[in-house]
């Protein structure tokens, strides 16, 4: 007979046992998580935006303003009796930062998701976390990619800006009738952002005589403007456009000025922030006649009813200069007050999804152009206004006035808005 | 972006260890023999036994003074069927005693609440599922048998030990009372070899074309052909990882000589390539020391976010790829001798389509749009040759078996989130396999997820990999107490007519074994089963 000592092959598993571990989550299975995050006093919002790090510039401003409007709205009663808390996590805008910070999120209990930054960012989260089987609503989402407003794909999450698909459609026509026969060229991020508007443009039939994509990010590297702006000039091209984030075109146009390249220059809706650019080392002197597009008023016209209650919330509970920033903030947090109200005093996930898809055309916000949802489409606005910075840096209508184009996600033309925009409600609270 | 110092291009610690298991007996030839055990005296209250069963391979069966009547039989995962001088792995001199559970604190604590443990080391090594299947069966009545008093059969298992197990509980579901899968290879096992076979493939196509790694000769220069693959390949991952911590350093591509692909992708960085190589094969963009998120430097620095962006997440793909590669020479020789020749077969594969997702999220990474696109013109082209199986090598490779997703017992899994070998894309299929209430009801997993952030450096800035493994990171990575929470959880629903527990129990095991989390999570399906 054999005896055998007791087994002596430990396995190292013990030994590489984690350094770092995590604290057990105790959350057990549930039928529905339809409730989490409301109690009678209090709903529970989350936001992972880059609150800080080089992506951070001008967006780490959108989080606050939100949370400036909130307390506007929770020292007003709140919604149905619930106060709004906004927690507010900082993602670096790395995708997978924004997965970990959207998961503390979760663990931390909040009803919904909302205003969350970046293409990338949103399109890991919602399928990390498993938004679509989870129920858990993504709300008003800060990027115009048109893929997140298929309901089908993302039966959870909700558009709020045009599509950038949308917004070139808009500019194809704008060019088409302003620069006939003019050379067109761009630069443009590439990814589903930039992807986006070069299916705009070739659906608005515009003809692109240079198209210099670019990595996210590689716009800080020494010499990649410069590369951009010879390729440009070298080509030919007389209008410029520029499909990228505010820092990069911050790199365009500082680079254009150095080597006086003076094309017409037209920037992204999301590229175009003028306190951005300025703190990014662009002159009143190098965005003087640049074009960009919005689908809310300017920030300097004191006389709108929102930015004029936008200017007071952010005087009494923000810092800083207000900017378009902050304007996209404030608004993104009266949708959101809009859609909680909507949703009713028994408040659900479920609920808060059909009260968006059912009521949410008729939300009241500073947009110049209605939302558009629908119990078959999450897209968010439908149109936007054409601007031209004035040599004060304040963005003027291209035609003295407001005047909205709007148009859809497929192939149907351009038009000049009819929408009338209601008036403001009581206080700027949802009704 | 031109973020580091030049302190990072000295950088060249990544760890390339190829994963190895460290125990494994080769067992001679079937005989016609007894295979009752033979029992010792007890030891310390717990008797010992050994024999063999009939194809050969030794068991052991542990038994303490107080046995409760429930035994948890143990399968071990995969040992290669070969000496590896170059790792230092040789079955001549692997361990004598079958191992009986997954580690000697599990097995103690396990004997210490009165269960009994048996293992043996099967009649092969290698891929062995149906022989161990076999053994397990076998195993199981020698066991009823010596000791009358057995009641219940919890069966676990490690890597190839849970595609044993799982493979046992579907053909036999009434011999065992529940299974335990830990680290688990389920479903195909074509799944996890493609995966590190796309990687070891990439590295070939566009940096190493030396590296054969498919279609072995026969018999020992064949062997010497994987020998050399592993000397290769430790050469390979030393160059690439100096390349890409120039390149963050510089800025510039680094492409090392003699690479392949260098001509027509030149101006893409190395770094991306290899991310692009990861993403295409699966593997995890979080490793043992790379978290995907954190960078040297102040929070919100430049030197952070580009290190964070750009390196921390191809580090973490060269962590795992490596080892998966290592993963794929060995098994993949195994088992084309096993089968009689290749089987691996990525003729038709379409990457690009395998990378949908992962190329929108990572776009920045992987240098944009135009730098993708260049990467999958260069690996579709007619240039690029691919891999081809043979006919008798396919044909016998499919013989393996392969998983239903069926249970009829309640089946606890603990999985690690970002696991480079057995990837979440495994657990993944279990659990979509289940499509009604009463299939769900019988499989909980218990997912190892890492921190959110846990990369060190050093105070000049250079990642520390020297520190253990991360939770949820690595290969069968798992503490004792997270194997226990499995146990524990199979024996309270043996004890409850199969019902695993859904409230008290449920909430003990998760507080006593941190890491654990049942809170939803998707793990990504194998890109073997797309587009292929």
């Amino acid at each position: 007979m054999m005896r055998l000592t007791r087994s002596k092959n430990a396995l190292t598993l013990t030994a590489l046992a984690a350094t770092v571990a995590l604290a057990a989550t105790m959350v057990p299975a549930q039928a529905s998580t339809d409730k989490v995050g409301v109690t009678s006093k209090l709903i529970k919002l989350g936001v992972s935006q880059p609150t800080t790090g080089p992506a951070s510039a001008g967006y780490n401003k959108v989080a606050p303003a939100m949370a400036s409007y909130f307390k506007y709205v929770n020292d007003n009663g709140g919604i149905n009796g619930r106060k709004i808390e906004l927690i507010i996590k900082n993602d670096g805008y790395v995708v997978q930062r924004a997965v970990n910070e959207s998961a503390a999120l979760v663990d931390e209990g909040v009803f919904a998701l909302v205003g969350s930054l970046g293409t990338a960012n949103n399109a890991a989260v919602a399928e990390f976390l498993d938004l679509k089987s989870t129920g858990l609503p993504s709300l008003f989402v800060n990027t115009g990619f048109s893929g997140f407003s298929v309901k089908k794909d993302y039966p959870t999450m909700f558009s709020l800006f045009p599509s950038y698909y949308m917004e070139t459609k808009i500019l194809s026509e704008y060019i088409k009738k302003n620069f006939p026969g003019k050379k067109v060229g761009i630069i443009y991020q590439a990814d589903d952002f930039g992807s986006d508007a070069l299916a705009g443009f070739a659906q608005g039939g515009i003809t692109l005589v240079e198209k210099i994509p670019y990595a996210s990010l590689s716009q800080a590297n020494p010499g990649v403007g410069a590369g951009w702006i010879t390729k440009l000039k070298t080509a030919g091209v007389e209008v410029a456009i520029m499909y990228g984030v505010t820092s990069a075109s911050a790199v365009a146009l500082r680079t254009a000025a150095a080597l006086a390249y003076k094309p017409q220059w037209i920037l992204s809706a999301v590229g175009a922030d003028y306190t951005t650019l300025i703190s990014q080392g662009v002159t009143n002197a190098m965005i003087e006649g640049v074009m960009t597009a919005s689908f809310l008023p300017a920030t300097t016209d004191d006389a709108d009813p929102y930015i004029k209650l936008f200017k007071t919330i952010h005087t009494k509970y923000g810092v800083g200069a207000f900017d378009s920033n902050i304007l996209t903030g404030m608004n993104t947090a009266m949708m959101t007050a809009n859609a909680l109200k909507a949703a009713g005093p028994n408040l659900t996930r479920s609920g808060l999804i059909k009260a968006i898809e059912t009521k949410g055309k008729s939300f009241a916000s500073a947009a110049l152009t209605p939302p558009t949802y629908s119990t078959t489409s999450h897209a968010g606005y439908g149109g936007f206004w054409l601007a031209q910075f004035s040599a004060a840096g304040v963005m003027v209508p291209e035609s003295g006035k407001y005047k909205v184009y709007t148009t859809d996600a497929g192939t149907g033309a351009v038009k000049v808005s009819t929408y009338k925009r209601p008036a403001m409600p009581a206080k700027g609270l949802p009704k | 972006m031109s973020t580091f110092t030049k302190n990072q291009r000295k950088f060249a610690s990544v760890l390339l260890s190829v994963a190895l298991v460290s125990f494994g007996i080769s067992a001679g030839p079937a005989q016609a023999i007894d295979n009752r055990p033979a029992c010792g005296p007890d030891s310390d209250g717990v008797t010992i036994c050994e024999g063999a069963t009939t194809d050969g391979a030794k068991y052991a069966i542990q038994v303490p003074e107080d046995f409760n009547g429930t035994v948890f039989l143990y399968s071990h995962g995969y040992e290669y069927s070969i000496d590896v001088p170059p790792l230092g792995y040789s079955t001549a001199t692997t361990l004598d005693n079958p191992p009986v559970g997954p580690s000697e604190m599990v097995n103690q604590s396990l004997l210490a609440q009165g269960y009994a443990l048996a293992g043996s080391t099967f009649p092969v090594l290698g891929w062995n599922a149906e022989e161990a299947v076999k053994t397990n069966v076998e195993l199981i009545g020698v066991v009823k048998k010596a000791f009358k008093d057995t009641k219940k059969v919890i069966a676990w298992g490690n890597s190839l030990g849970a595609y044993i197990t799982q493979s046992l509980a579907e053909k036999y579901p009434k011999l065992i009372d529940g299974a335990g899968l830990m680290c688990p290879a389920l479903g195909d096992v074509n799944a996890v070899i493609t995966g590190a076979s796309d990687f070891l493939w990439g590295l070939k196509t566009m940096f190493a074309p030396t590296l054969v790694g498919h279609a072995y000769a026969a018999g020992t220069p064949g062997l010497m052909q994987a020998y050399g693959d592993l000397g290769t390949l430790q050469a390979l991952g030393a160059s690439l990882q100096t390349a890409v911590a120039t390149e963050l350093a510089t800025g510039t591509p680094q492409w090392p000589a003699g690479s392949p692909a260098a001509t027509a992708l030149g101006a893409i960085p190395v770094r991306s390539v290899i991310l692009y190589l990861g993403l295409m094969a699966g593997i995890p963009t979080r490793s043992a020391h790379f978290d995907g998120v954190s960078g040297p430097g102040a929070e919100g620095s430049s030197t952070q976010f580009g290190f964070a962006s750009l390196g921390n997440p191809v580090f973490a793909v060269m962590q795992n790829g490596f080892d998966a590669a290592g993963l794929a020479i060995l098994a993949k020789y195994d088992l084309e001798v096993k089968s009689g020749g290749a089987f691996y077969n990525n003729l038709r594969t379409d990457y690009a389509a395998r990378t949908t997702f992962e190329k929108s999220i990572f776009n920045t990474a992987l240098s944009g749009s135009s730098a993708i696109t260049a990467i999958e013109t260069y690996l579709a082209s007619f240039q690029v040759p691919r891999q081809v199986a043979s006919v008798a090598g396919a044909a016998n490779f499919a013989k393996q078996i392969k998983h239903t997703g069926k249970l009829s017992d309640p089946t606890v899994v603990l999985a690690a989130t970002e696991d480079p070998i057995t990837t979440d894309g495994n657990t993944q299929w279990l659990v979509n396999k289940q499509k009604t209430a009463a299939a769900k009801a019988k499989l909980l997993v218990l997912w190892n997820k890492p921190a959110a952030s846990y990369t060190e450096f050093t105070a000049a800035g250079l990642p520390v990999t020297s520190t253990p493994k991360a939770n949820g990171t690595g290969h069968c990575n798992f503490t004792a107490d997270q194997a226990l929470a499995v146990a524990d959880l199979l024996t309270d629903a043996a004890d409850n007519n199969g019902k695993l527990d859904t409230g008290t129990l449920r909430a003990n095991v998760l507080d006593s074994a941190p890491g654990l989390t049942i809170t939803p999570y998707k793990g990504r399906i194998q890109k073997f089963y797309i587009s292929r």
